[in-house]
Order: C-alpha cells, then sequence, then structure tokens
C-alpha cells in the first residue's frame, strides 16, 4: 500500500511538471475567450477613417433614398392621393386628426423601421457626423464629397421643414420650427453651390434653395432661385434611384407589385397610378416644373394672374414633354372604380371629367405611365381661368397631379406629422407636448377619412369624389399659403 | 477570466495523465457478487434495476431474468445499492473476499414517490432528489421507449408540468416554442439551454440571413435527434440552475445517452435489436374552410422508419450502437414536405480501473426535409387556397394551371450534425469525485428556397430567384465538476462541490442570392443574371466556475448554498464577473421520530422544501458594440449607423424564490409534488429608443422588470396493481401569470404582430398582450362605430398541463394514453380577418353592426372581436404495446400509436397551438393563429425484434 501512494505520488509530480511544461507553450493554442466583432465597430471606423469621405456620399445618397421613400409612401397615405386598403399600413394615417405620435407606421427607431422622421434625422445626423468627423479625419476628401454632404443636410432639414411643424435638429437641445430649420437648410444648400463645380449639383441646390424659401415664406428668395434654376436647367430633373437588391423602391410594392391592394389611388387621380411600377423604377425630388409652379404662386400672392397663368401653362408645357411609358396593369383591384367609360366629378357640383379611369386587371391593355410628371390640364384650361380661387385651386391641383406620388400633397394641404414618440421619448431635452408632438391638421380638411371618399355610381356612370380638396385649398388659403 | 481557464486546464489534464497511468484491470485478489432483483409485491423479476457498488465505478444491470453480476471487485466491505424507476431504493452492506462469490438478491417496493432517484442536473454532483431543495423533474427510460417521437422537443410534449413545448406547425423543420415558468425576457427566446452528454448543443432557430418562408422558421430543434436517450433531466429555472449562471434563466434540459448496460442487457453477449414502423400522417383539418383545399393541397403522408440497435459488452467496457432512417411523405400535395432524417449513434464506457471511467457518445444527424412558402407570405399556396380566391374562376379561367404554378416554389434544407461528448470521472478516494467534460456540437444548414422562372409573377421577382443560406454552427463545451464529500461531524454530514464550465459558440452565416434565370429548369445561383452575396457572423465566450455547499443534518435536513461567477464576451465592456447565489432547504418530515405512525398510513413519506436562487439570460453578441453599417448601393458602399452600444450591458437576472412539498400517500401508491414559485427578472433587456435626432436607433438595455408566479402540482397515482393489473394514473397542472412589473421609464413597444393590434411589451400587462380597438357600447346601449383602444389578452396561457395513464395487462399488453391542455390564454384570429378582407360572409359576420351608417365597424375598428380564447384539450398520444412471446426467441414487441388525433374544447375559427407569424428578434410568444398548416394527426404501426 505504501509502495502504491509513492507511485501514485511521483506520477503527479511528473504529470503536473510535463503538463506546466504545455501550457506555458500552448496557451495561445487553448484559450477560447478571444471573440471578434467583425462588422464596423466604431474603433475599426475611426482608425481607418482616411478614404471615408466616398462611403459616406454613398452612404448619403442611399439613406436619402431611403427616408424619400418612406416619406412618399406614408404622406401620400395620409394625403387624399391615396387610400390605404389593408392593414399593413398604419390603418390611422388615412384619418389625419387621428395619427398619434406612437404611429405603427410613423414610429420607431432603427435602421429597419419604416419612419420617415427617424430616416430624415438619420440622414441629417449621417450628414452631422461626416461633416463633424469623417471628412475631418479623411485626408483624401474631395470639394465635391463636402459639396454633397452640405446638399444631403439640406435636404433632410428642407423635407423635415415640409412635414413636421418643429423638431429638434441636434442632440441634447430642443426644437426649432420648420421656418427656423428651412433657413439652415438654406445656408447649407448655399454652402454646397459654392463648393460644387459641377452643373447638376449647382441646379439641384438652385430648386432645393427656391423650395426651402418657399417654406421658410420668403418670397422674393424663392422667385429669385426658381428663375435661377430656370436660367441655369430649364428641364432639370433629379430622381431618387432604387437598388433593386439592396434598396428596392418600396413605394412601388405597396402600390402595385403586393397583390393585397395596399395602396389605391383617389379616382380623380387613376391616371397617374402607377407611377413607379418596379422595384427599380426611380421617383422625381427636384424637377423644373417646380420652379414654374413656385413662380406662380409667387404672382398669386403679387396679385399678377397674368404671370401666374404664364408660369402654369410653362408647367404643363414642361410636364407634357417628359417621357410617357407603359405598363401592364394586370392586377384585378380592389374597391377601384375600372371602367375607362367612368366619369368622375371632382365633387358632386363640379363638372364630369373623361379620361381619368383606366382599365386594368386580367386583359387589359396597357396603361399609360408618366414617370416623371403628368397633368390632365391643358393649357387651355389655364386661359380660362378668371378668379383667384379657381387659379390657386388649379395652381394646387397642377401641384397634385405634376408631384404625384412624391410626398409633396401632404405638405400642400397644410398636414404636418408630429415628431415620433421614440425621439420624445428617449431624448430628455424634447418631450413628448413640445412644439411639433402633434399633428397638424388645418380645419378645412373633411372629419375621419372622408377627405378621399368617393361614390360610383355605375349605371350612371359616374364617380363622384366627396370632396374638392384642391377648391378647399383655394377657398382657406390664408390658412396654408407660403406667402 | 484566462487565468482560471489556464488553472482549469492545468487541473483537468493533469488529473486525466495520472489516471491514464493507471493499470486498468490490476486488481489481483477480487471477487463477484451475482444476485436476482424481484419486485416484492408479484414476486417478478426486475429487468433493467441498477446495482452499484456506492464509492465505486464497479456495478451492474439486470438482465431479462432479473439477475445482475458484478466481477472483479477488490476484495473489501461494501455498501451495495440497487435503484429502479418506480421503486424504493434499497441499500446492503457486504463483504466481498478474494476468489468468492457472494449472491445479494433484492425485492424492491414500488413506490409513486421517486424520492430516492438520483439527479445530477444543477446540484454539481449526483444527488438523491430526497435532498434537493428544489425541483427536478427526469424524463425515465421506460417513458422515452414509450414514445414515437423522433426528435427532444417532441419527446418533451406534455412530460413535465410547467413544460411547454408547442409545434407552431406541421411543417418539419420547425422546433417547439418552448417554454417554462412564463416568459422571462421581453427580447430573447424562451427556449431552455440544453445538454447532451454534458455537452451545451444548439438550440436556435430563425436563422438571420435565412430566406423569410413566411412565418415558419427552421429550428436546431427540429433535428435534435439523438439515437439512444437513457435519461433526461429538466430544471425549470429558478434556484435550481442557477449552478448554469447567466444562461439559465429558462431552464435546463440534460439528455443522458445510455453506453450499454441499461434496458436488460446481459453483460458479455451483444445484443440486437430490429425495429421498423411504418403508418400515416393525415392533415387536421378541423380549421380548413374551402374544400378545394382539402382536395387539392392536402394528402395523407406516408412515414416508414427502421432502426438497428446493438448494445453489449461487460461490467468493464459496454457499448451502444445504433442506427436509424425515417422518411415521411409529407401531407401536402405532391409530396412537397418530405422529411428523411439518418442518424447514428454511439455510446461506449469503459471502466478504467474501480475509481474511474471514461463515457464517451458520438451522434450524427443528417436531416433533410422540404417546406414551402407559408403562412404570412403572399405568394402561400395555403393563402391562397383559404382566403385569396385566386383559384376562383372570377380570377383565373385556368385554376389547375395556377395551382401547379403556386406549388412551384418550395424550400429544401440539408441538415449535418454531429455531437460528441467524452465525460471522464476519477474518485482518487471514496469521498472525492471528478468529472471531466469536453465535446461539441457542430451543425451545419444548407437552406435553398428557390422560385423557379414560371413562378415570376406570383413571387413578383422576374425570371424568379434562388435564395441559399449556409449556417455553420459549433459549440466546444469544456467541464469540471469536483465533489467532496466531508467526515461527518456527528450528525451532520457535508458535500462539497466545486466546478467550472466554459463554451465558446461560433456562429457563422453565408448566403447567396440568384434572381433573374434567363431559362426554367435550373436552381445554380450562377446560372441567375443577378447575384448577391451576404455574411453574419457571431463569436461568444462564456465561462464561470461555482461552488455549493450541501449540509445534511440528521440525513433528514438539507441546506443547500452555492455561488456562481460567470464572464461572457456579450457582457459590455464595463460590466465584470456576474454573481449568483443560491440557498435552500429540505426537510424529510416522515422521517422524523415524532412523525406519527397513524399518519404514516396516510402520508408515508412528506418533505418540504424552499429555495431561491438567481439565474441569468445573456444578451446576443456584440449588441454591446456601437457599430456602423456599410451597405451596397449600386455597387458602392455606403456608411451609415447600426448599433448604439451600451458599456453596461449585462445579463437579465431572474432570481426566484420556490416553496413547496413533496408527499406520498396510501402505501406511497399516490405522489404528489408541489410548487409555488415567483419569479422576477430584473435588468430586463429592453428596446430603449435613443434620440432619433442623433441618428442611432435603438439599442437593447437592462431596464426592465418582468415577473412570473404560479403552482405547479403533479400527481402519480399506482390505482391497481395486481399480478396482471398494473394501472398508474398522472397529471399535472401548472400556473403561471405573468407581468411586466417596470419599464425602467422607457416606453411601451411592439414585439409582433401587425398595425391594427400589436403585439406589446406594456407595464402592467403580460408580455405580447395585444393593442386592439373594443367597439364603445355608447349610453343607450347602442354601437356607433365608436371604440377605445385598450390592451387586452395574454399570448401565455395561464393554465397548463398533462394527464394520462399506463396500463399494463396481463405482462404483455400495455396501454398509454397521454393529454396535455391550455387555458386561460387567447390567440388572435387572424385567418378570419384575412377572409374578412376578401368578403367571406362567415367572417364577416363576425364584426359587430353599427347603427350609424356613416361609421360601420371593420376589422381595424373592432380588432378586439378577433381576440379568440385559446382553450384546448388535446389527446396527444395514444400507444399500445404488446409483447408476443412465442414467436421468436426472444418474442416480438408490436406497438400501435396515434398521435393529435383528438382534440376537444377549441375554437372552432383556428388552431389554437399553432403560430402563424413569428415575433420579431429571438422572443417568440405565439398567440398569432392564421392558415396554418397544423400538425397532422399520426397513425404509426411498429414491430421491434430483439434477436
Amino acid at each position: 500500500m505504501i509502495h502504491k501512494n509513492i507511485l501514485f505520488r511521483k506520477r503527479i509530480v511528473s504529470a503536473l511538471i510535463v503538463l506546466i511544461f504545455i501550457l506555458f507553450y500552448s496557451c495561445e493554442l487553448i484559450d477560447p475567450t478571444d471573440v471578434k466583432n467583425s462588422t464596423i465597430t466604431e474603433e475599426s471606423l475611426l482608425e481607418n477613417a482616411s478614404g471615408g469621405g466616398a462611403p459616406l456620399v454613398v452612404g448619403l445618397k442611399r439613406q436619402l433614398a431611403q427616408a424619400y421613400g418612406y416619406l412618399v409612401q406614408f404622406s401620400e397615405v395620409t394625403s387624399d392621393n391615396y387610400i390605404n386598403m389593408d392593414v399593413n399600413i398604419s390603418t390611422l394615417l388615412d384619418n389625419p386628426r387621428s395619427i398619434r405620435p406612437d404611429d405603427l407606421s410613423l414610429d420607431g427607431s432603427g435602421l429597419l423601421s419604416s419612419s420617415p422622421y427617424f430616416h430624415l434625422q438619420n440622414l441629417r445626423a449621417l450628414a452631422d457626423f461626416g461633416l463633424d468627423v469623417i471628412l475631418q479625419k479623411d485626408i483624401y476628401a474631395t470639394q465635391e464629397q463636402k459639396a454633397l454632404t452640405h446638399f444631403y443636410r439640406g435636404m433632410a432639414l428642407l423635407l423635415l421643414s415640409e412635414n413636421f411643424s418643429a423638431f429638434p435638429i441636434k442632440e441634447k437641445s430642443g426644437a426649432i420650427t420648420a421656418k427656423e430649420a428651412s433657413l439652415i437648410a438654406v445656408d447649407e444648400f448655399k454652402i454646397a453651390l459654392n463648393l460644387t463645380s459641377k452643373i447638376e449639383t449647382k441646379a439641384d441646390c438652385r430648386l432645393a434653395l427656391a423650395r426651402a424659401y418657399r417654406i421658410a415664406g420668403d418670397k422674393i428668395n424663392a422667385e429669385l432661385e426658381a428663375k435661377n434654376l430656370i436660367a441655369l436647367a430649364p428641364e432639370h430633373l433629379t430622381m431618387i434611384e432604387y437598388d433593386p437588391i439592396s434598396l428596392p423602391n418600396n413605394v412601388s410594392y405597396w402600390v402595385v407589385l403586393r397583390p393585397n391592394n395596399d395602396m389605391q389611388p383617389l379616382p380623380r387621380l387613376d391616371f397617374l397610378d402607377p407611377k413607379c411600377p418596379t422595384d427599380d423604377s426611380p421617383i422625381p425630388i427636384l424637377k423644373a416644373e417646380e420652379a414654374f409652379l413656385i413662380l406662380a404662386e409667387v404672382a398669386i400672392s403679387n396679385g399678377n394672374q397674368t404671370d401666374a397663368k404664364k408660369y402654369m401653362r410653362q408647367a404643363i408645357v414642361l410636364s407634357d414633354s417628359r417621357e410617357i411609358g407603359n405598363f401592364s396593369d394586370l392586377d384585378n383591384r380592389m374597391n377601384r372604380p375600372n371602367n375607362p367609360l367612368l366619369k368622375v366629378k371632382a365633387d358632386a357640383s363640379s363638372p364630369l371629367i373623361d379620361g381619368l379611369i383606366q382599365k386594368r386587371g386580367s386583359g387589359s391593355a396597357q396603361v399609360y405611365l408618366y414617370p416623371v410628371s403628368g397633368t390632365s390640364l391643358i393649357e387651355a384650361d389655364i386661359d380660362g381661368l378668371i378668379s383667384q380661387t379657381d387659379i390657386i385651386r388649379s395652381l394646387y391641383l397642377l401641384r397634385q397631379e405634376i408631384f404625384f406620388l412624391e410626398g409633396r400633397r401632404m405638405s400642400d394641404l397644410g398636414i404636418r406629422w408630429p415628431v415620433t414618440r421614440s425621439e420624445t421619448d428617449a431624448n430628455p431635452y424634447y418631450r413628448a407636448g413640445s412644439p411639433g408632438t402633434s399633428v397638424v391638421v388645418p380645419s378645412f380638411i373633411p372629419a375621419g377619412k372622408e377627405m378621399d371618399a368617393f361614390s360610383t355610381d355605375e349605371t350612371a356612370g359616374i364617380v363622384t369624389c366627396h370632396w374638392d380638396m384642391n377648391k378647399l385649398i383655394a377657398l382657406n388659403y390664408s390658412l396654408i399659403k407660403p406667402f | 477570466m484566462r487565468y482560471l481557464i489556464r488553472r482549469r486546464f492545468l487541473l483537468i489534464l493533469g488529473l486525466l495523465f495520472i489516471e491514464l497511468n493507471n493499470p486498468l484491470f490490476g486488481q489481483e485478489f477480487t471477487g463477484e457478487i451475482t444476485g436476482v432483483i424481484k419486485d416484492v409485491q408479484k414476486n417478478e423479476s426486475l429487468i433493467g434495476a441498477n446495482i452499484l457498488l456506492v464509492g465505486t465505478k464497479l456495478g451492474s444491470i439486470t438482465d431479462y431474468n432479473g439477475k445482475y453480476t458484478i466481477k472483479k471487485i477488490p476484495a473489501g466491505d461494501y455498501t451495495i445499492t440497487v435503484r429502479f424507476v418506480s421503486y424504493k431504493t434499497e441499500n446492503k452492506r457486504i463483504t466481498v473476499r478474494a476468489g468468492e462469490s457472494i449472491e445479494v438478491n433484492f425485492k424492491l417496493n414500488s413506490s409513486a414517490v421517486q424520492m430516492d432517484e438520483v439527479v445530477i442536473t444543477g446540484q454539481g454532483a449526483a444527488i438523491e432528489k430526497r435532498k434537493l431543495s428544489s425541483s427536478v423533474e427526469t424524463i425515465s427510460l421506460r417513458e422515452i421507449e414509450k414514445s414515437q417521437v423522433g426528435s427532444l422537443d417532441g419527446l418533451l410534449q406534455g412530460k413535465v408540468v410547467g413544460l411547454l413545448s408547442y409545434l407552431p406547425s406541421g411543417m418539419p423543420g420547425s422546433g417547439a416554442r418552448i417554454q417554462s415558468r412564463g416568459v422571462k425576457s421581453a427580447l430573447l427566446a424562451t427556449t431552455p439551454v440544453i445538454y447532451v452528454d454534458g455537452i451545451r448543443v444548439d438550440n436556435n432557430d430563425n436563422y438571420r440571413l435565412a430566406e423569410d418562408i413566411g412565418g415558419q422558421v427552421s429550428s436546431s430543434l427540429s433535428d435534435l435527434v439523438i439515437g439512444d436517450i437513457e435519461r433526461i433531466e429538466v430544471l425549470k429555472g429558478g434556484a435550481a440552475s442557477t449552478l448554469y449562471g447567466s444562461e439559465a434563466a429558462n431552464g435546463v434540459i440534460q439528455v443522458f445517452t445510455k453506453r450499454g448496460l441499461s434496458g436488460g442487457v446481459v453483460p458479455g453477449a451483444p445484443k440486437w435489436k430490429i425495429s421498423a414502423i411504418s403508418g400515416f400522417d393525415s392533415p387536421e383539418l378541423k380549421w380548413t374552410k374551402e374544400q378545394l383545399t382539402k382536395d387539392r393541397f392536402y394528402q395523407d403522408g406516408f412515414y416508414q422508419g427502421y432502426k438497428l440497435n446493438v448494445v453489449g459488452g461487460t461490467e468493464m467496457l459496454s457499448y451502444n450502437v445504433s442506427g436509424s432512417m425515417n422518411y415521411n411523405t409529407g401531407i401536402i400535395t405532391d409530396d412537397l414536405l418530405t422529411d428523411k432524417v439518418y442518424n447514428l449513434f454511439a455510446g461506449l464506457r469503459a471502466v478504467l480501473g474501480d475509481r474511474s471511467d471514461l463515457q464517451i457518445s458520438a451522434n450524427y444527424v443528417r436531416h433533410d426535409f422540404k417546406s414551402i412558402f407559408n403562412d404570412n407570405m403572399i405568394w402561400a399556396p395555403l393563402g391562397n387556397f383559404e382566403y385569396s380566391r385566386t383559384f376562383e374562376s372570377s380570377n383565373t379561367d385556368n385554376p389547375d394551371s395556377l395551382i401547379s404554378i403556386y406549388l412551384k416554389p418550395q424550400i429544401k434544407e440539408g441538415v449535418n450534425r454531429f455531437t460528441y461528448s467524452t465525460n471522464v470521472t476519477y474518485s482518487p478516494f471514496e469521498e472525492f469525485s471528478n468529472k471531466f467534460t469536453i465535446g461539441l456540437d457542430y451543425r451545419n444548414n444548407e437552406q435553398r428556397a428557390f422560385a423557379p422562372k414560371e413562378t415570376e409573377n406570383i413571387v413578383n421577382q422576374p425570371g424568379g430567384f434562388i435564395h441559399r443560406n449556409d449556417r455553420e454552427y459549433l459549440s466546444l463545451t469544456l467541464a469540471y465538476t469536483g465533489s467532496y464529500k466531508a467526515p461527518s461531524l456527528g450528525p451532520v454530514s457535508q458535500t462539497i462541490s466545486f466546478g467550472g464550465q466554459g463554451f465558446r459558440v461560433e456562429d457563422r452565416e453565408f448566403s447567396g442570392t440568384g434572381n433573374n434565370f434567363a431559362i426554367p429548369g435550373t436552381d445554380l445561383i450562377p446560372n441567375a443574371s443577378l447575384i448577391t452575396a451576404d455574411e453574419s457572423n457571431r463569436q461568444l465566450f462564456s465561462g464561470g466556475f461555482f461552488i455549493t455547499d450541501q449540509v445534511g443534518i440528521f440525513d433528514k435536513v438539507f441546506l443547500d448554498l452555492g455561488l456562481r461567477f460567470d464572464g461572457n464576451s456579450s457582457f459590455g465592456k464595463d460590466v465584470g464577473l456576474q454573481t449568483y447565489p443560491k440557498a435552500g432547504i429540505a426537510y424529510n418530515v416522515s422521517d422524523e421520530d415524532f412523525y406519527p405512525e397513524e399518519l404514516k398510513g396516510i402520508m408515508g413519506s412528506l418533505k418540504l422544501r424552499t429555495s431561491w436562487g438567481v439565474t441569468g439570460n445573456f444578451p446576443l453578441p456584440f449588441t454591446r458594440d456601437r457599430t456602423y453599417s456599410s451597405s451596397t448601393y449600386f455597387s458602392a458602399a455606403g456608411l451609415n449607423f447600426e448599433n448604439p452600444g451600451d458599456k453596461d450591458l449585462k445579463p437579465e437576472k431572474t432570481t426566484s424564490i420556490d416553496a413547496g412539498f413533496d408527499a406520498g400517500f396510501w402505501d406511497d401508491r399516490i405522489s404528489i409534488e408541489f410548487n409555488y414559485y415567483k419569479q422576477t427578472t430584473k435588468d430586463a433587456l429592453f428596446s430603449v429608443a435613443t434620440p432619433s435626432v442623433g441618428g442611432f436607433g435603438p439599442q437593447e438595455r437592462n431596464v426592465g422588470e418582468i415577473e412570473n408566479k404560479g403552482i405547479e402540482i403533479s400527481l402519480r397515482f399506482n390505482a391497481i396493481k395486481t399480478n396482471d393489473i398494473d394501472l398508474e394514473i398522472k397529471g399535472g397542472l401548472a400556473t403561471v401569470e405573468n407581468k411586466v412589473l417596470s419599464m425602467g421609464g422607457a416606453a411601451g413597444f411592439t414585439i409582433g404582430g401587425f398595425s391594427f393590434a400589436p403585439k406589446r411589451i406594456e407595464k402592467g400587462y403580460p408580455i405580447g398582450v395585444w393593442s386592439v380597438s373594443v367597439p364603445r357600447v355608447e349610453a343607450d346601449g347602442s354601437l356607433k362605430g365608436n371604440y377605445d383602444t385598450k390592451l387586452m389578452g395574454n399570448p401565455t396561457p395561464k393554465y397548463t398541463g398533462s394527464f394520462g395513464f399506463d396500463l399494463n395487462l396481463f405482462k404483455d399488453l400495455s396501454i398509454s394514453m397521454l393529454g396535455e391542455y391550455a387555458s386561460g390564454g387567447d390567440i388572435q384570429d387572424l385567418f378570419s380577418i384575412l377572409r374578412v378582407l376578401y368578403g367571406y360572409e362567415d367572417a364577416l359576420k363576425l364584426i359587430p353592426a353599427s347603427t350609424d351608417p356613416d361609421y360601420p365597424y371593420d376589422f381595424v375598428t373592432a380588432s378586439s372581436v378577433f381576440l379568440e380564447k385559446s382553450n384546448w384539450i388535446r389527446i396527444r398520444d395514444i400507444t399500445v404495446r404488446y409483447h408476443l412471446q412465442h414467436l421468436l426467441p426472444n418474442g416480438i414487441n408490436f406497438t400501435l400509436s396515434l398521435r393529435n388525433y383528438f382534440i376537444f374544447g377549441v375554437s372552432a375559427l383556428i388552431d389554437p397551438e399553432q403560430n402563424w407569424s413569428r415575433s420579431l428578434r429571438g422572443l417568440e410568444v405565439g398567440g398569432l393563429g392564421g392558415d396554418v398548416i397544423s400538425t397532422p394527426k399520426q397513425f404509426r404501426f411498429g414491430i421491434e425484434i430483439p434477436l
């Protein structure tokens, strides 16, 4: 027994010596604790910021496309342009007064969320990060990259200003008004204009400046920049592009691709739908028609009907000159007039209009498509306008049709979304109840979901929209006019 | 931490080295023991009883005649102990003399009370249940052998009170949604951590880059097919699982495989067994609305399964090897849901000496299955049959052709899984035992979701698409457990256990997508015109060490103290080791002298117990880091913000209080176990918004508090026990009350559901409460189209349980039944909502009428009416087994079983057990009913021939 114990101890000692030796040399082999995050961490980004200007600009461009897609989708539903037929888009958007800061489509933050507010703020913050950090550290950064970063910051502020009444624009501070933000956007566009050497970017900046001045209520500068744009690029067109693989056009998904018929247009606008039929269809964001429409609105404000009508005609001419496409719309749509013989009344007292409804569904012929601009008005319609109300009504009908599915109608109706609850819950400097946290709906907007309601009388062959919203705008112009 | 790991390695390898130098069978002066184990009442031999010499590795198992032999026992004094399920354990003191054989026979008393059963999960060392201060459930070999179910999640159904294992659909490859004692996290999965022979195995589902095929997701639980399971131990979280630290809040499931000498194997002679099972699967059509669906979508599936098994060896070296293959044509037309499983298993146990043994198990699974796009997918065939009116004459002139196109997109998945475990035990002396575990679980799956060119119009992808996702998962486990039984100090005995455990996980996914095939007939990515790829990698290390002390006083009162320290690479950089303490006490009252004799006749045994402990649930890897994204945009990479990061990220911590009793009545023929539990999860991970103005999205932060409480009662009753009839009745009830106690200042958030009725996390409500519109009753009693938004319902059933019986007639015939039930939960009927959308009268009439024609109700303004009670009673399984003795030397076993054939008390609208659309992130709480392919009714006939 004693002998066994000695043997045992000897074994222990020899084993330990060998093991200590092995472990001393093999710790790298057997260390299981090291983990590596192979995505881009803050440390790895800041250590490798040189050359970061290029991906920054791509990121900004992509983010604008993403933000714009959601803005277009939800603001079109909120406006009278589109009716939401299904449940996957917030059902409260069709009734603007019921929109809350925690709306399921508008709220939420995160890169996978659909919140236009989040994505616009993300665009703005990314531009800030680019200007403050990336471009400062990138020794290869170009003037053009700096110009574009300022331009995208301006676009974020412009789109926020058009769709929200007040909001914060930097961390640890409260909200500013839309007007204040639009003036900051003006500054950004001016810096970009000075930095860029490209005509396209200069034209973008000129038009964006006109648009920002319009929202800011600065008639003189709006007119000046609109004319600058016409002088520089009278047919200017910038479209947001969608990459079908990494960033498909989400608007086409909801207006065409999903067989659930989620978004259906007001019959008055049926002829314009679908503007973007495929997941790589671009959507216009800055186009020269706007310059003419801003000039028309300035002329109305100046009491100059002749000029107003002239600019409206020019807008129609330009719109008519844009490309026209074809599309086989073979899906049978729910709750949508589908007979080309049907005539449409803008409201019960309006005249019947022909040719607004196109035949769709299985067996139908191809329908026309207006990927850039389309309008039912012709120059003669403008010539016949006499009263100020009719001119304003037609101007806003032109804006509605030309900017159809471009996320402009809600803003034209004077509706402003509330800043989301995700922001006010998380931001101690901007709590619920602060300016901008409630939906703004002008008093003339009809109750409930009435704004885009219509009735169809198949026997008489008439579709009657319950409200001509452009007439209501004209009658209540003082409530929403920019200047 | 690294220092600790190295220290542990040193210890493990050192001890291994010593042991391997030990002469294996070098005992010069040995004797042997033989004997017979019988049932005291019936005087029948007991097959498969375990005999062990306490303090050694020497033991045996009784054969078909109840006989056992233990050879080569060093001369000396021993305690011999005999254990058998459903019997009281017996011990005897014996003396073995060199060169002699002694006969030691036992007669065991049957008992419904399982107090003597030994469990090892969660205690550090093996321990009898009577000493436990918290409940550990076991599923015995007998119960496992009765089941015809292949995978672990199916096996768990109805077996453990308080543990739910619901299969979300009848699609192959979709694993069960397992929950124990409610939902403890608002973001992380409820699946318990699973160990096979001490090795942590993959229990994940919903892979990051897998194709979205609707509502169902693939799960690694579905291929957790383990050839030969001997026993399963289940900890339902709480103090019992404290020693598993940061991963144990949802409980722990330990699977132990067979290594040879069990189940009546005669040592020395290989025993072959061949079995064949065939049968049918029939679709559950109770909730199918359209005749066309019944005629054209479903079929009866044919099942066949074969298994060959050999066990044998000696007391010193035994083995268990088996191979099986199963094939099911599935219940969808054209065999669109085929399911093939191949399994190879080998278990080995070698006694390395009288102080040490080595156990090895290796399991390989090949799983090939098909699925179809389903549930919430627009082109899912079932939805188009059941509500979209796609195949009606108003929509198509050629329904047959359209149906065949809708059935073309499909998903094929192939899984290779290898699980390996080595366990070495070593007891240098009787009081001190050591166990070393090392092993791995490797799982690789390839998913191919294919929509051929001819389906381009229905999938809205020109030219169709192929999406391939490869996931590779590797988990390495390394563990050491030591146990030291200190010398008794008078009436006080003490066992100290200590150890450490570490695991490392590599979870890598790579996917490729090909869009727009030029020609039909190919599903290869290079044949597509547009090719993209994606990748996602995760790594995790978790390590910890523990010490427990179990103090016995007069062998009646047992105090249990423990502490675990954990480090984990998913914790924030400012977070150090986490501590998990536990304490408990068990008191075997009926062993006291003062326990009245007259009471013993009624309540023969009574154990009171209470425990307190902390467990954890660690965050997902890398959630702690601030990260940026780089996304493609027209072939260029674009920078953006991604995750805000949190340096203080730590595990959710669940503190549990358990109290209860185990009692045996009427000569231990009735056993009742009762638990009360209350579990409070603090630092619960909630998705907390960051200011949008900063550009980052939400961050998971430790801010919430969640409570689960309830009771669990389980009952076993040996109702009849005669020579010819043996009837055991069993049943259980568990309740759970789940509530979010605090949001920590964060706002409520959505975890799933749809915009008109999302499932929410809200303070004061159960996890997943629905936010719905409730029609408002006006003062005059009418409905005028007004509504109020309210939080209602609970996706987690409040009452669940099982019931059943085992009846043995004339030794050779046995009939068993297992039923399950659930009540007190809700399910949202999305199926009816979709039928409302498409104007089906039966669904439209569910919506209340408004007296104001201008304000009619719809499914949005009256979404509350689509919340259904999810009550159900299901006869999960009825099995009849017959042992035909005379035809062959060892007889033949016939088995007939019906699974999921009967269901009662359910909603007429939707299958309450299924889940139509998956929640976001890792958490899955269920409660969404839709047009799901229900779990099929299964009929099986099996023949088993022992050779």
